[in-house]
């Protein structure tokens, strides 16, 4: 049986985020059931790679079959994970002012900053 | 053990003197983390008796509970108790929310749907499900009340446990703090108190739809 490049790299690389997912849950960064979804989630990617056919039954239960459509498909996924992202970012920002406002009150109300 | 009661209060200048009355027989000390109000939350705490943090920004429920776990940690409290300032938690509950903390549990929930018979609105009941199911969904454990603010922090939660997220959120992450550092929880019927004014606190549907969504996709992608 002969792989293409596509069937090799891209298993390999989901191989590498799932390692990576559970070190975070080694590290206590991740929880168990967030490892869990992450290696599905790599785990079909590598699949479909593995086996492109499979994308078939996927056109069967969503109906899109035309190229343009589910690339047009593909496109909102990608832009809504994109301003996603872009909210967090934003949020993460909120965070970081609010944690400022946190350790001023406390300190104005002489309780110490915590080590 | 030194106990605290910690609350959470934005605007609640005239419910939370009672809150505090009611906390101050059962805990050793009373912090209120008055959250960017504009009303006399801060000055009405101070003179019930409790120790005041002062945000002077609205910052949100989640990060006005973390700054009060700060202050438990900071002046060496053993136990926090967290209460809403709007009344609706039997501060009476506190002793029986505290008990299984000596027995092992590291965070204790109360479950306002566990105990005696009480008139909880419906809408209630259906938010109360979507957040329990949001929270099974981001973290793997299930507990029939995920979203009450009447919790009680052990030894261990209390050193450990970092809130991150500002707004109503933060119920969502305390469980995935318990699950990413393998807390026991333990879950205690407690009576409920709902009146128009504490209705009127609660979230909208809406509200509660976008926080849902947040807490799925950012429990994904972390």
């Amino acid at each position: 049986m002969e792989f293409t490049p596509y069937q090799i790299i891209v298993p390999i690389g989901s191989i590498l985020m799932v390692l990576y997912a559970w070190n975070l849950v080694m590290r206590q960064k991740k929880t168990i059931w967030e490892g869990i979804l992450w290696t599905l989630f790599w785990g079909a990617i590598a699949y479909v790679a593995f086996q492109p056919n499979s994308l078939q039954h996927l056109s069967a239960i969503t109906g899109i079959k035309k190229n343009e459509t589910a690339a047009t498909f593909t496109a909102i996924v990608i832009l809504f994970f994109i301003v996603f992202y872009m909210i967090i970012r934003i949020e993460e920002l909120g965070q970081r002012l609010t944690k400022v406002v946190r350790e001023k009150a406390l300190k104005d109300a002489g309780i110490g900053e915590e080590k | 053990m030194r106990t605290c009661a910690i609350i959470p209060a934005f605007n609640e200048a005239t419910h939370i003197g009672a809150v505090i009355r009611g906390a101050r027989q059962y805990v050793d000390e009373v912090i209120v983390v008055a959250d960017g109000s504009t009303d006399d939350t801060a000055e009405v705490a101070r003179q019930a008796g409790a120790r005041v943090v002062v945000h002077p920004e609205n910052c949100g429920a989640g990060a006005a509970t973390m700054t009060g776990l700060e202050a438990a940690r900071a002046l060496a409290f053993d136990i926090a108790v967290t209460v809403d300032a709007d009344g609706q938690h039997a501060t009476a509950d506190i002793p029986k929310l505290i008990a299984p903390l000596s027995q092992g549990a590291d965070l204790v929930i109360a479950n306002r749907f566990g105990g005696r018979k009480v008139s909880i609105p419906r809408i209630r009941i259906l938010f109360n499900a979507i957040g329990n199911a949001v929270t099974l969904l981001a973290t793997g454990i299930w507990l029939p009340d995920t979203q009450c603010g009447f919790k009680a922090f052990g030894p261990r939660a209390l050193r450990q446990v970092d809130l991150k997220m500002s707004g109503f959120e933060f119920c969502t992450e305390i469980i995935r703090e318990a699950a990413r550092f393998r807390w026991k929880i333990v879950s205690v019927p407690s009576r409920v108190v709902y009146s128009e004014y504490t209705l009127a606190k609660g979230q909208s549907f809406a509200n509660g739809m976008k926080t849902a969504a947040k807490i799925l996709l950012r429990s994904f992608l972390r």
